[in-house]
């Protein structure tokens, strides 16, 4: 159980490192049109951002699946 | 030892997160890092009469190399000499006014290189390095980038004193001037006698350029550049005392020294 916690805190750490990063690496302003809303961001906000909530959604989905599937 | 590890990774994942945080809080500084500093030029109407002596004056473009699209617009205006504060970046010059990022300035860093900012401001005359550090071997890539170049009047400041030691005696033909920021640099100047039989110049901050700083750096005819002047009745002021160069944000006034009187639309 604790080598499970410890390699979860590593993988964190490495996927927030990479963002990090790549948040640095793309810190330039980029116009986003979507369709009627228009705005000036980062593009490193643009690249994080859908990434994290797409990441949040799929673990949630996962999760409920999981949890709402009869046991053996 | 797992432990350890879950310690340091938690740690570092804590750090990330603070730091994204600060990217996003502090959005205008994390710019500075990553693609220099913006120069914020402006036009106003001008208040100030105006002097029948702005021809004799070096209108400088004030940081306007560190952006290509300031340079550009800075020479439209017809501006003496434009800025560009040299930095070197993954060994490499580039035309930043802050230091970017230590370690990570490669993949961070994406301002104009100084051969980018030099395409622009080599359309005019006169152009202004202002070196950002101190280095033999940046002094030395200053000096070869400068001799592979087609002769311009080229004009440095440094703060460093040693700085312009070096390149006076590689890179010669250029002027010399000493940054002068607080008081205490002013101090020290006076004290150095052989810094100012060195040097060619100042430039110097306007809160520092008092009358009487300016009556001594004249009796030594060194050359006065006063920086950063944004308000056109100070301008007068200090051209009517005798400045040879103007160091300034507004266009009109870059127009006005350039020898225009109307500034372009």
């Amino acid at each position: 159980m604790r080598g499970n916690g410890s390699r979860r805190d590593v993988g964190l750490a490495v996927v927030l490192v990479l963002a990090v990063l790549i948040a640095g690496a793309n810190f330039v302003l980029v116009e986003v049109r979507l369709l009627i809303v228009q705005f000036e961001t980062r593009l490193s906000w643009v690249l994080l951002v859908p990434a994290i909530l797409g990441f949040a959604t799929g673990v949630s989905y996962t999760r409920k699946r999981s949890g709402s599937r009869p046991g053996p | 030892m797992p432990r350890a590890v879950s310690l340091v990774a938690r740690a570092v994942s804590v750090l990330c997160v603070v730091l994204l945080v600060a990217l996003v809080v502090f959005d205008a500084v994390a710019e500075r890092f990553t693609a220099g500093l913006t120069p914020v030029q402006f036009s106003q109407r001008l208040k100030a009469d105006l002097l029948d002596d702005y021809g004799r004056i070096v209108g400088v473009a004030h940081n306007a190399g560190d952006d290509v699209a300031a340079a550009n617009e800075a020479v439209a205006h017809g501006v003496d000499a434009v800025e560009i504060d040299v930095t070197s970046v993954g060994g490499q010059l580039h035309a930043s006014h802050d230091a970017p990022v230590p370690f990570l300035d490669t993949l961070f860093f994406r301002g104009p290189t100084l051969e980018e900012a030099w395409e622009t401001a080599r359309l005019r005359d006169t152009v202004v390095l202002h070196l950002k550090e101190t280095s033999r071997r940046y002094l030395d890539q200053v000096a070869e980038f400068l001799r592979v170049r087609e002769p311009r009047r080229v004009i440095f400041q440094t703060r460093d004193a040693e700085s312009l030691r070096v390149l006076r005696r590689t890179v010669p033909s250029a002027r010399r001037l000493l940054l002068l920021f607080r008081p205490r640099d002013v101090e020290r100047l006076r004290s150095d006698a052989g810094l100012v039989e060195m040097i060619d110049g100042v430039s110097v901050r306007d809160s520092v350029l008092e009358p009487e700083l300016q009556s001594w750096l004249r009796r030594r005819r060194l050359a006065i550049f006063a920086w950063t002047i944004n308000d056109d009745r100070r301008m007068n002021e200090l051209v009517e005392r005798g400045v040879d160069g103007i160091i300034t944000d507004r266009l009109d006034i870059m127009a006005l020294l350039g020898g225009r009187r109307e500034v372009p639309r």
